[in-house]
C-alpha cells in the first residue's frame, strides 16, 4: 500500500500532511513512529485506575500526534476525550469514547502496517 | 543529384576490369552469334535451294511422260504425212491414239487435243467447235516450232474448269498434240517426311497462280493460293535471293523461302520455318546467355561485396579516427591476461609506457597524475576483475569523472570503458578525454550559482541589520527634531534659544534626509539579487518546458506523460527558476531511461487551510540510481572524482543545482528509486497564489515571505517526544536552530541559563505537565534580565476555542498559533516578531 492509499485507508487527511510535512518519507518516518506510542495504552490504564489527570496528558498528546499526521478520525475521537477530561473529571461517561478512541485506534495500526516499507 | 553521379563514376573507373570483361564477354557472345546465325541461314539456303530443285526434277518427270506421249504421237503423225497417208487413215490413227492415250495417263486426268490441218480433233464434248485462234496454247505451240511448251494456268473454254495445257507442233506441217491437264495432277508424289520439320511446298505457274500446295500451317486450304501469289510476288520483285531474307508466313513466323524456276516459267517453292532452321542455334544462343549472365552476375555480386566490405573498412577506420579525436588517450585492456596495448596515449603516457604492457604498469603511470584518494577508486573501479564484471554485465558503457594533476595544473577529465559483445569478451577500451565544455559550463553555472545565492542571502541578512539600525538611528533625529521643536515653542520669548533650536532642527532635519535617501538606494539595490517574485502562469510556464522534452523523448522511443492538475495557475514565484528545476530532472530523466521506457510528470496542487503547495513528480521507468548513489545524488562534486556504472555523458550537477534553488524557494526535494525499475523525483514547492493576480497583493506577500529563521535559536517547549520531533525537524528545514525543553519549568530553565540574547524566539506548547505553557511565559517574563521581556513567546494551542487567547496574552506571549504546527505560518509569525523586537 501506498502512503496515499493508506491515507485513504484510514480516512486521513493525506493532503493536508503533505502540504504540512513537504515530503512523503518524512510523513512515512513519523507515521511509523507514532505506531509504537504507549498513549492508548497509558490512557486506558489511567483511566481505570481513575488518574483522571494522567489519562487527560495522554489523551491530549494523542489528539497532538494525530493532528500532527493529519490523522483525522483518530484526531475527532482522542479530541473528544481531551474535552472529556479536561476539568479534571470526566464531564460524561468515558466508556463509550474509550471505545472509539480504540477502534480508530486499530484502524490506525492496520493501516500502518499495511504499508509499503 | 551530382554526388550520386560522381560517386557512380568512381565505382565506375574503380571496378573498370570488372566491367570492361562482362563487356567484352557480351560482344563476343552477341558477334559470335550473328556469325553462327548467318552461316546457318547461308548453309540453310544452299539446302533449300537443293530440295526446291529436287522438287522441281521429280514434278519435271511426270511432265515428261505428258511430253513424250505427245512427242511420239507428233512424230507419228509428221511420219504419215509423209508417206502421203490420206486424211481419213491419220484421222482413224488419231483416234486410235487419243484413246491410247486415255489408257495410259488415266481416264480423267488429260483431255488430249489433236489439231491436223486447223481441224480438231478431240473426245471431249464440243471439241469441234474449239475456237483454235483464240487458244493461247496454240499459238505458243506453233510459235515454238516442234520444242513442247506448257501454259499457265487458265480456264478452258469447253469446261470453264482450271486447266493448264502441254502442247507441240509436229515438225513439218502445223499439226498440234495438246494435253489439258488439270492442275489436281501436279500433286506430285515428292516426299514431305524428308524434309526439314514443318517446311512447305508450292508450286505456281509464272503468274503466281497456285498448281499445288502443302503446308504444315494450321490454316483453310482456300488461303494458300493467295499466300503463294504474295511469295511468288516477292520472289519476281527480287525480294527473297539473299540467304537472310524471309517471308512472315500466315501463321505469322519467319519463313526462309527457296526456289527453282522452271524453263516453262513455274515455280517450285520450299519455304522452311527460321525456328527450324535455327533451333539448334536458339538452343546453343539461350544456354550462352543464361551462362554469361551467371557469369555477369556473380561479377557483379562480387563487386557488391567488395564495395561494401571496402565500406565497412572505411567506416571502422572513419570511426576510429573519430574516437582519436574525442579522446587523447586509448588503451585496448585484455582483462583475461591482464595487459594493455595502447592505441593512442598522450605525450606523458608515451614517455613513460611501452606501446603493449601489464596493465599493472599502466595503472602505476595513472596513478602518478592522480590524488591517492582518486586513484583508490580508480584501481577499484578498473580493476582487471571489475572490468571483466563490467564487460560481462552487458552494459557497454562505464565511467566516471576525476581530477588529474600535470604540472601542478588540475584538469577534470573523463574515463570511459567501452566494449562490444562481438569482440573479445575479455577485452575493453579505456579512453580518456577531456571533460567537455558543456560539464564546465554546468560546473561553473554551479558556482555561479551558489555565489549568487550565498551573496543573496548575505544582502538579506546585511539588508535587516540595515533596516533595525536604520530604524534607531532614525528615530533618534526624529526625536531630537520634536522634542528640540518643543522645546523651542516654550522658550518662544527668548529668540536667541529659538534660532539654536531651530538650528538643531535643521540639523536633525538633514540627517534623516540623508538616512531617508540611504534606505531607497539600498531597497533599490535590493531588487536586482536573488529570485524574481513575479505573477505567472504555473502551467503554461511548465508546458512550455515540458514540450521540449516531450519533443525528445517521442524522437527516442519513449513514452511520456504530463499532466498539470492545479486549481490556481497564476502563483507568485521566479518562472524561470521553476523552468530550471523541471529542466534538470527531465534531462536526468531522459539521459537515464532507455527507448520503451516510459517517463510522467505531474503538476499538482496540495492544499490545507491556509497553506497551498505545488507538488512536482517526475517519475521515469528508467534504470534507476543505486543505494550507493542515492546519498549523493543531490550533492555537487565534493570529492574529486566519481565513477559509476551508466556514467551516460557524465552525472551531472543538475540534481545539485535543482536541490539548491529548491531549497532556496523554501521547498524541499526527494528522490525514490528502485535500481533497474525507476526512479521518482518528487518536489515540493511553497507557491503563492495570486487570486486577483494584481501586484498590490503579491507584494503584500512577498513583503511576509522575506522571513526566515536561517541561524535562528528557537526554543521549542512540547512534552510529547513525537510532537516535538516533528516540529524540530519542520523548524530546521527553515535553518533554525532548536533547543528542545520538555515542560514549562525545563524551558524557564533552559532560557535562564542561556546567554543574553542567545534565543530568538520561544515556541511553547500550553498543556504540559509540572509547569504549563502560560505559568513558564509568566516565569520568563518575570526573570531579571534584559532579553527576558523582549524575547517572542508564541503559543502553540491545540484548540483556539477552549484554550483561551486572553490567558496566553495576560502570561505576556506575543501571539499564539492553532496546532498542528505549519511551518510557514510559524515562520511568518516568528519573523515579524524577531524583526519587531531587534529594531
Amino acid at each position: 500500500m501506498t502512503l496515499k492509499e493508506c491515507y485513504h485507508a484510514m480516512e486521513a487527511d493525506y493532503d493536508g500532511v503533505i502540504c504540512r510535512l513537504l515530503t512523503e518519507e518524512r510523513v512515512q518516518k513519523f507515521l511509523l513512529k507514532a505506531v509504537d506510542n504507549q498513549l492508548l495504552e497509558k490512557l486506558s490504564s489511567s483511566l481505570e485506575e481513575g488518574d483522571y489527570k494522567e489519562a487527560f496528558r495522554s489523551a491530549h498528546s494523542l489528539k497532538g500526534v494525530c493532528q500532527n499526521l493529519g490523522l483525522t478520525k483518530l484526531e475527532v475521537s482522542s479530541s473528544e476525550m481531551t474535552e472529556t477530561l479536561r476539568g479534571g473529571e470526566p464531564s460524561q461517561d468515558v466508556a463509550p469514547l474509550l471505545e472509539q478512541v480504540k477502534k480508530d485506534y486499530e484502524i490506525f495500526e492496520k493501516s500502518v502496517a499495511m504499508l509499503d516499507r | 543529384m551530382g554526388d550520386w553521379k560522381s560517386s557512380l563514376r568512381d565505382k565506375t573507373i574503380k571496378y573498370r576490369s570488372s566491367v570492361l570483361l562482362i563487356f567484352f564477354l557480351g560482344i563476343i557472345l552477341a558477334v559470335s552469334s550473328v556469325i553462327v546465325y548467318y552461316a546457318l541461314l547461308e548453309n540453310a539456303q544452299d539446302m533449300g535451294q537443293q530440295i526446291a530443285y529436287d522438287y522441281f526434277a521429280d514434278e519435271e518427270r511426270n511432265l515428261d511422260v505428258y511430253k513424250n506421249i505427245i512427242q511420239l504421237g507428233s512424230q507419228y503423225i509428221d511420219d504419215m504425212e509423209k508417206r502421203g497417208e490420206d486424211s481419213k487413215a491419220i484421222s482413224e490413227w488419231v483416234r486410235d491414239y487419243l484413246d491410247k492415250t486415255k489408257t495410259i495417263t488415266g481416264a480423267n486426268s488429260v483431255v488430249p487435243y489433236v489439231v491436223i490441218k486447223g481441224k480438231v480433233i478431240s473426245e471431249e464434248e464440243g471439241a469441234e467447235n474449239y475456237q483454235l485462234e483464240e487458244a493461247k496454247w496454240y499459238r505458243q505451240a506453233l510459235e515454238a516450232e516442234g520444242e513442247v511448251i506448257c501454259t499457265d494456268v487458265y480456264p478452258d473454254p469447253v469446261t470453264n474448269k482450271q486447266i493448264i495445257t502441254i502442247a507441240q507442233k509436229s515438225d513439218r506441217y502445223d499439226n498440234v498434240i495438246a494435253f489439258h491437264v488439270l492442275p489436281e495432277n501436279f500433286q506430285g508424289d515428292f516426299d514431305v517426311e524428308d524434309l526439314p520439320e514443318r517446311s512447305s511446298l508450292f508450286l505456281c505457274d509464272s503468274q503466281g497462280t497456285m498448281l499445288y500446295g502443302k503446308s504444315s500451317m494450321k490454316v483453310p486450304q482456300s488461303e494458300l493460293p493467295g499466300y503463294v501469289s504474295y511469295v511468288h510476288e516477292k520472289i519476281e520483285k527480287k525480294e527473297l535471293e539473299d540467304f537472310n531474307d524471309y517471308v512472315y508466313d500466315l501463321e505469322k513466323n519467319k519463313r526462309a523461302v527457296y526456289y527453282t524456276v522452271s524453263p516453262d516459267g513455274w515455280y517450285y517453292i520450299i519455304t522452311i520455318p527460321y525456328d527450324t532452321l535455327l533451333k539448334r542455334f536458339n538452343q546453343v544462343f539461350y544456354m550462352c546467355l543464361i551462362l554469361f549472365s551467371i557469369f555477369s552476375a556473380v561479377i557483379i555480386i562480387a563487386i557488391i561485396m567488395k564495395n561494401r566490405t571496402d565500406r565497412n573498412a572505411r567506416r571502422t577506420e572513419e570511426t576510429i579516427r573519430v574516437l582519436e579525436n574525442s579522446y587523447f588517450a586509448l588503451y585496448r585492456i585484455d582483462t583475461k591476461h591482464g595487459r594493455y596495448e595502447m592505441i593512442k596515449g598522450s605525450e606523458y603516457a608515451h614517455a613513460h609506457l611501452e606501446k603493449e604492457g601489464e596493465y599493472e604498469k599502466l595503472l602505476e603511470v595513472l596513478s602518478r597524475q592522480m590524488s591517492s584518494e582518486t586513484y583508490e577508486d580508480f584501481a577499484a573501479s578498473f580493476s582487471t576483475k571489475s572490468i571483466r564484471n563490467h564487460l560481462q554485465s552487458g552494459r557497454n558503457q562505464f565511467g566516471g569523472d576525476f581530477i588529474r594533476t600535470m604540472d601542478g595544473k588540475e584538469e577534470w577529465f573523463n574515463v570511459l570503458l567501452l566494449s562490444d559483445m562481438t569482440l573479445n569478451q575479455n577485452e575493453g577500451i579505456l579512453c580518456f578525454r577531456v571533460i567537455e565544455d558543456a560539464k564546465r559550463r554546468q560546473i561553473q553555472q554551479m558556482r555561479l550559482l551558489e555565489e549568487a545565492l550565498q551573496s543573496a542571502q548575505q544582502s538579506r541578512d546585511s539588508q535587516r541589520q540595515f533596516f533595525s539600525e536604520m530604524s534607531h538611528d532614525m528615530r533618534t533625529p526624529m526625536n531630537v527634531i520634536i522634542g528640540t521643536a518643543e522645546r523651542a515653542e516654550k522658550s518662544l520669548l527668548d529668540s536667541e534659544k529659538v534660532s539654536r533650536h531651530l538650528k538643531e532642527i535643521q540639523d536633525s532635519g538633514r540627517q534623516l534626509l540623508g538616512l531617508i535617501s540611504r534606505v531607497l538606494n539600498v531597497s533599490k539595490a535590493e531588487q536586482r539579487i536573488a529570485l524574481e517574485n513575479k505573477p505567472f502562469d504555473l502551467k503554461e510556464a511548465t508546458e512550455d518546458i515540458v514540450k521540449i522534452f516531450q519533443y525528445e523523448a517521442e524522437e527516442a522511443d519513449k513514452n511520456f506523460a504530463f499532466s498539470c492538475d492545479v486549481k490556481n495557475r497564476i502563483v507568485n514565484s521566479d518562472s524561470l527558476k521553476i523552468s530550471q528545476i523541471l529542466n534538470n530532472l527531465l534531462s536526468n530523466a531522459l539521459k537515464y531511461t532507455d527507448p520503451g521506457d516510459s517517463i510522467s510528470v505531474e503538476i499538482r496542487q496540495k492544499e490545507h487551510k491556509d497553506c497551498v503547495r505545488y507538488q512536482i513528480v517526475v517519475t521515469d521507468t528508467g534504470i534507476g540510481i543505486s543505494e550507493k548513489f542515492m546519498d549523493q545524488i543531490f550533492l555537487p562534486y565534493t570529492r574529486e572524482h566519481r565513477f559509476g556504472a551508466m556514467n551516460r555523458s557524465g552525472t551531472g550537477l543538475g540534481m545539485a543545482i535543482a536541490k539548491t534553488i529548491v531549497t532556496h524557494m523554501g521547498g524541499e526535494i526527494s528522490v525514490a528509486s528502485t535500481l533497474g525499475q525507476g526512479t521518482t523525483f518528487t518536489v515540493m514547492l511553497p507557491l503563492e497564489v495570486v487570486e486577483d493576480e494584481t501586484v498590490i497583493s503579491a507584494e503584500r506577500k512577498t513583503d511576509e515571505k522575506e522571513y526566515s529563521l536561517e541561524k535562528k535559536n528557537i526554543l521549542l517547549v512540547e512534552d510529547y517526544a513525537l510532537n516535538m520531533e516533528i516540529a524540530t525537524e519542520l523548524l530546521e528545514l527553515k535553518g533554525a536552530q532548536v533547543v528542545q525543553a520538555w515542560n514549562g519549568k525545563e524551558a524557564v530553565e533552559q532560557f535562564e541559563k542561556s546567554e543574553q540574547s542567545f534565543f530568538d524566539a520561544i515556541l511553547m506548547d500550553m498543556q504540559m505537565p509540572i509547569m504549563n505553557g502560560c505559568e513558564a511565559a509568566k516565569a520568563i517574563r518575570a526573570l531579571e534580565r534584559g532579553d527576558a521581556k523582549k524575547v517572542p513567546i508564541v503559543a502553540l494551542t491545540a484548540n483556539t476555542f477552549t484554550e483561551d487567547m486572553v490567558q496566553t496574552a495576560e502570561a505576556g506571549m506575543d501571539a499564539h498559533l492553532a496546532k498542528p504546527i505549519q511551518i510557514d505560518v510559524v515562520c511568518r509569525t516568528l519573523g515579524q516578531l524577531m524583526s519587531e523586537r531587534t529594531e
